[in-house]
């Protein structure tokens, strides 16, 4: 019975850490016997006895302060309190200051989670990076040698200035994951050090997985959600795709209550999931068949007449004319010599011609209001054209109509193994409810055609007229933008001009804010992740591959790419030819993160004269890497966590302790080394170095330039702090001292629209936000090709693969002929990799990675619960625990997201086995909306779906 | 059987519709309460998924409670049973010059039982699978076979509130009132040799502040009050929605937690259609936890969503939403933070 244990104290002794496991284990003042314990100054109900005091004192702390979970990229933004004792954080709990948004919706609280509650462990746990590090032996065999800040920063300077004087700015490459940031000064720091290196930065937001292309393709954006409370005024509520029971646990009660108010939960997913137990229909799909699910429903609701008309006509290019002869859009180019390739018809029922429709990227001022006109919907037209000729048109409708034939229920029931019954049930549901809401978030985004089944759910909610709707439509996520913040971190500041322009003129619409991101994203040096790594780390050799490439393409990965590098589509720096050099991450975990992690570690690896990680805690990818700066962690320094639009609460977090050990803050790790680099180029007279794009960078002058002359200092954040606040309308009129006290304050509006905010819909006082409102309500052009939610995409590479209407087709076998499906989802236990290792979280499952199997699969494989197994394809291979349920569809493999892969034996982690092949299509840059800007449709990520086998290890 | 002195009774009501299985209240609870030196394996607060063994493993089968009114000792559950607090060999990984030859991992035996080891597995044949998720913390009895067991009379029911207590000074480590608790929720201190459980958090209380573990619950799940608040949403949901139901209450000790039972989404015949004849989690299961009380609870929850889908208001779905949280917890819905020390 006796467990002969590695006691907290004794751990915390060998630990190092003498003057915490002192405070710690006074924290209960257990008397000497016969002893009392110093009386409690709480005024008890009851009698005292001494063992209660014990409990009572326990529950004592010296002061609270403000905290939250800075630079975890977690989709929630949660206050907490901190209660400090001793200086040392004790425990966290949810500051829970939130009002309702209005008296028939509930209030936001208490937010938080089992992660977030116990980050006070996790700061002082054994991962906690404590000093500076050099490698001293192979990369990744655990040889360290403990160095000084000087000495550290000065490798890193030196590396940083000699590769950027030898092989070009951009061959110094900065990733902080997708969103491994806070909004605050220590995160603008960094970002705005390397936006004046001019260094190469990884735009991983579609490299992570995390990039709904079927959103861009429709909409022209992809950030569209409003406040979590506005779900509660959905009476049709379809999770689709993701599981928000896990991943979205401050948010989730309001899908519960809407139950309760009167809403029908939905859930579809493979697996009977931990959203699907509360649901009034969990729809079983098979894993990647929510395209051919969607399409089906979209046919119905057709069929049965269920669809809202005068929406479509006036939101979607559904009543555009289309060519018979070429299958593209009619066009004014077709219609009058000189005419305009970006300029559209529909015909028009009242007057009985062809009306060129306003609102089109090429009549970009106009308005979407159909005035007199009503579009037809169906039947052939002729068209006469430029020459004279002719041709036949037709709507997009009638196109659609004619796709949809091909994925009836009955035809749908074989490919996504759910009844005719049940799509009907959940069509006529979907159509008939007051206000219908696709909840897709992001897990729309990680299999091979995903960007088919997002196409096919927006098109529910336009042909249903919910997209706009309070409670209704489709929801990603997205951020309420912090312009100051933007401002800092790109060493761009808006001029007061601008700024008072804004005020006079209002909003720029959306269009021309797109266009203005678009020519940004070409004066900066960001390069989109996927196609960094297929062309220098490797991911050609398995991505590449033509056997598990998609034959409906019409076109091999490797000529797909080649063609967009020529014509310009996408950026990669350095150039193709030239090697990176120094790769510098803060945060992230790219070789958990990436795919095929064992091809990247031999291609792109040896290619870096170094490799640093800033990190709080020890990952895989920093003991792989040679120099490692500890960072300050989240309870250490003053920040604002990322501003998720679900609350509509800006989340501050204060300094509770001083930054542990021999950690330090960002900014001030980015203010020395700023300074180290000027020094340098100084000292060796160097002259302004050309980048590829944009400005040059002038090392000789980056500290100036970074710390506007002294303006921001080391030791100083919150001169960055009051910037951001200061030139935010978010925050207006906040100062850092009066942030700090209320930890969550009501965000002032929602920002202006930018890449991570496509709320728009206009913020101006308290109550729930739902998203489209400008396009749905004030009229304004949707930033696509069309100016509509655009079902239809000529484009000659859409329109060779077969998918200028959204359709539904399998995905290639991406990890070769092997028959199970390698699919997941995030879990309640980490936000990526960050909670992995903490031993709470570990006890609470089994101690060690598991992959959750259908037990009729395992009995057939000869695999018993919590055997041992290998799980391989012609890719890679890893091996793993089997965790039996009859929760996982037949056929599928089951494995929650983000293990770290030294948790694995060998290091083999879950990514060996995923290529991640991408659709040639992705890299289409000429086209309205499909070109690539900022964060936006580049290639992306596919994790779910690899085919594997797997067999008893 | 012994008799109630509690003048007042604190309970816990919690709503299985709402639980999110997050293990947000068992970290609260770790983290305020079960953080000394041998303390490190106890949950105070827990969340099994159902069916399951549960924690400690298979208590359910144990024994304990009362029989004819007589406490009937059941079984002692070990160490294992309730799950190691397993350590792992981060510095091995991190720093010993060993690289990729080492993986992180349990230090010592491999387990095969922990506090949460059969989460999301469940029971059912897909796509007919059913599971949901029980959050259980000590039950504050009001006839408690732990109280009555121990033969030092260590363990107190206090009379303000009926919270259950173990008096540290007095325990000599016997662990009877571990054989004797039918819900197997007291835990062995192997450092200070005493037995430790839950305590209602009974120092939030006194300073009118609820327990970590509904303060905490990001689900919105818990409800905390005076059983006989007329006012209070826990009298409400238990006298007179009657909805809210004890766990196991053939076991004889009169709970305080009681619990709105799951409703689960509706079957599929062989066809994959939706077959309503019998609902996913098989009634007999909901008996089997609940005892025939869940029908009702069941019935009336039903009856009253379905009145708010066809557009009307409905009291008992309104105090269920809680729009406003703090009404969870009246009267204990002080801010912690607010409190100063002197």
């Amino acid at each position: 019975m006796a467990l002969p244990a590695l006691t907290r104290r004794a751990f915390l002794i060998t630990a190092g850490t003498a003057t915490l496991s002192l405070t710690l284990g006074q924290l209960r003042h257990r008397p000497a016997p016969g002893g009392v314990a110093a009386a409690s100054a709480a005024a008890p109900s009851n009698a005292y006895t001494s063992f209660e005091d014990l409990y009572r004192s326990q529950w004592r702390w010296d002061r609270v302060a403000a905290g939250t979970h800075l630079r975890v990229n977690c989709i929630s933004a949660c206050a907490f309190d901190l209660y400090v004792k001793d200086d040392v954080v004790l425990r966290e709990e949810q500051a829970a200051i939130y009002d309702q948004s209005a008296p028939d919706v509930p209030d936001f609280n208490p937010r938080g989670c089992n992660k977030g509650a116990c980050y006070s462990e996790l700061m002082y746990a054994p991962s906690r990076i404590k000093y500076p590090l050099m490698r001293v032996g192979e990369r990744g065999a655990g040889k360290w040698k403990r160095i000084s800040w000087d000495e550290a920063l000065d490798r890193l300077a030196d590396a940083i200035v000699s590769n950027a004087v030898e092989h070009g700015p951009e061959s110094i490459v900065y990733d902080h994951g997708t969103t491994n940031i806070d909004f605050g000064p220590g995160t603008g720091a960094e970002l705005r050090l390397f936006s004046l290196l001019r260094s190469t930065m990884l735009d991983s937001w579609a490299g992570v997985g995390d990039m709904p292309m079927g959103a861009v393709q429709t909409w022209g954006m992809f950030n569209v959600e409003g406040t979590s409370d506005d779900w509660f005024r959905s009476d049709y509520i379809v999770v689709w795709a993701g599981n928000p029971v896990v991943t979205r646990i401050p948010e989730a009660h309001f899908l519960h209550e809407a139950r309760y108010r009167g809403a029908q939960l939905v859930i579809v997913a493979p697996d009977y999931s931990q959203s699907a137990i509360h649901s009034d229909l969990w729809v079983p799909v098979s894993p990647g068949a929510d395209a051919a699910l969607a399409m089906a429903c979209a046919g119905v609701i057709l069929a049965e007449g269920l669809h809202d008309e005068d929406y479509i006509r006036e939101q979607t290019d559904l009543a555009f004319l289309v060519r018979e002869d070429t299958g593209r859009f009619l066009r004014e180019a077709d219609r009058k010599a000189g005419g305009a390739e970006d300029r559209f018809y529909f015909f028009d029922e009242v007057s009985g011609e062809i009306v060129e429709a306003p609102g089109t990227q090429g009549r970009p001022r106009g308005k979407l209001a159909l005035k007199a006109w009503r579009p037809a919907l169906s039947g052939r037209r002729e068209a006469r054209l430029a020459d004279g000729r002719a041709v036949g048109v037709v709507p997009v409708l009638d196109l659609l109509r004619k796709e949809l034939e091909r994925h009836a229920p009955e035809q749908a029931a074989a490919e996504t193994g759910v009844s005719p019954q049940v799509i009907r049930k959940l069509a006529r549901d979907m159509a008939r409810a007051p206000a219908s809401m696709i909840i897709a978030s992001w897990g729309a985004c990680k299999h091979y055609h995903s960007d088919l089944a997002m196409r096919a759910m927006i098109l529910l909610m336009a042909l249903t007229g919910n997209q706009g709707k309070p409670g209704g439509g489709l929801r990603t996520a997205a951020w309420w933008s912090l312009a100051g913040f933007e401002e800092f971190a790109a060493a761009k500041e808006q001029g007061l001009f601008e700024k008072w322009a804004m005020k006079i003129i209002g909003r720029p619409p959306v269009r021309v804010a797109e266009e203005f991101y678009t020519k940004e994203t070409r004066t900066r040096m960001l390069t989109p992740s996927s196609l960094w790594l297929y062309v220098h780390g490797g991911l050609d050799k398995v991505a590449g591959k033509p056997e598990l490439g998609d034959p409906t393409q019409g076109v091999s990965l490797d000529k797909a790419v080649a063609t967009a590098l020529d014509k310009g589509w996408m950026p990669v720096f350095p150039a193709p030819g030239k090697d990176p050099k120094v790769f510098i991450f803060t945060g992230p975990n790219p070789l958990r993160r990436w795919p095929a992690p064992q091809v990247i570690k031999e291609t792109l690896w040896p290619k870096f004269d170094l490799i640093a990680s800033v990190n709080f805690r020890m990952s895989t990818t920093t003991l792989l890497s040679d120099l490692v700066l500890p960072a300050a962690g989240y309870y250490e320094k003053i920040g604002i966590k990322y501003t998720m639009s679900y609350v509509p609460y800006v989340i501050f977090g204060d300094q509770a302790v001083k930054p542990l050990h021999e950690s330090r803050d960002e900014w001030d790790i980015v203010a020395s080394l700023a300074k180290r680099i000027q020094n340098r180029a100084q000292a060796a007279g160097l002259k302004p170095l050309e980048a590829p794009q944009g400005e040059p960078c002038d090392l000789g002058r980056v500290y100036d330039q970074w710390s506007e002359n002294g303006r921001f200092k080391e030791g100083d954040p919150v001169s960055g702090m009051q910037y951001i606040l200061d030139r935010s309308d978010v925050t207006a009129g906040l100062t850092w001292e009066e942030a700090r006290k209320r930890r969550a304050v009501p965000i002032k509006s929602a920002g202006p629209y930018a890449p991570v905010n496509a709320i728009g819909t206009t913020v101006s006082g308290p109550g729930p936000v739902a998203p489209s409102q400008w396009f749905v309500a004030e009229k304004e052009p949707w930033p696509t090709l069309t100016g509509r939610q655009q079902f239809y995409i000529d484009h000659p590479w859409y329109m060779r693969a077969g998918e200028a209407l959204p359709t539904a087709k399998p995905a290639p076998p991406t990890g070769g002929a092997h028959p199970f499906i390698l699919s997941g989802g995030h879990t309640r236990w980490s936000v990526h990799t960050m909670w992995r290792d903490q031993r709470h979280m570990l006890r609470l499952q089994r101690g060690e990675p598991v992959i959750y199997m259908n037990p009729g699969d395992a009995a057939k494989r000869g695999i018993g619960e919590h055997g041992r197994a290998r799980v391989a394809n012609d890719i890679g291979a890893f091996e793993i625990r089997v965790k039996l349920s009859p929760a996982i569809r037949p056929g599928q493999l089951f494995i929650y997201h983000a293990w770290e892969p030294y948790q694995f034996a060998g290091w083999h982690g879950p990514h060996e086995p995923i290529a991640s092949p991408w659709k040639p299509i992705h890299l289409v840059g000429d086209y309205g909306q499909l070109h690539y800007r900022m964060y936006y449709a580049a290639p992306g990520f596919h994790p779910r779906g690899t085919t594997v086998d797997i067999h008893p290890a | 059987m012994s008799v109630t002195t509690a003048k007042r009774q604190l309970a816990m009501v919690m709503d299985l519709n709402k639980c999110l299985g997050c293990h947000t209240c068992t970290i609260a609870c770790k983290r305020l309460w079960t953080r000394e030196e041998g303390m490190e394996y106890m949950w105070w607060n827990t969340v099994n998924t159902q069916p399951g063994g549960g924690t400690p493993r298979n208590w359910e089968e144990m024994g304990g409670g009362y029989r004819d009114g007589k406490v009937r000792p059941g079984k002692l559950p070990s160490r294992k049973d309730f799950g190691e607090a397993w350590e792992f060999n981060y510095d091995e990984v991190f720093y010993k010059g060993k690289g990729d030859s080492v993986h992180l991992k349990v230090v010592g035996e491999e387990p095969d039982w922990g506090p949460n080891w059969d989460e999301d597995q469940g029971a059912g044949v897909y796509p007919n699978s059913y599971y949901f998720y029980l959050p259980r913390i000590c039950n504050h009895c009001t006839h408690p076979a732990c109280l009555e067991s121990c033969p030092r009379k260590a363990i107190i029911k206090r009379e303000d509130d009926g919270v259950v207590l173990i008096d540290e000074e007095r325990c000599r480590g016997y662990r009877f009132c571990m054989e004797a608790c039918p819900y197997k929720k007291i835990y062995f201190n192997e450092s200070t040799k005493v037995a430790q459980k839950c305590i209602f958090c009974f120092p939030r209380i006194e300073k009118g502040v609820a327990p970590a573990c509904a303060r905490q619950c990001p689900g919105r799940v818990r409800f905390v009050g005076y059983l006989d608040d007329p006012a209070g949403p826990i009298h409400k949901l238990v006298k007179t929605w009657k909805v809210a139901i004890p766990l196991h209450p053939e076991f004889g000790t009169e709970p305080n937690v009681f619990y709105v039972p799951p409703i689960a989404p509706p079957q599929f015949d062989a066809e994959g259609n939706i077959d309503e004849t019998n609902p996913r989690i098989p009634t007999e299961y909901l008996h089997s936890l609940f005892g025939p009380a869940v029908d009702g609870a069941l019935e009336t929850l039903k009856a009253e969503m379905a009145k708010t889908r066809g557009g009307a208001k409905s009291e008992l779905m309104d105090l269920l939403i809680a729009y406003k949280w703090t009404d969870m917890f009246k009267p204990f819905d002080k801010d912690p933070a607010k409190i100063i020390w002197t």
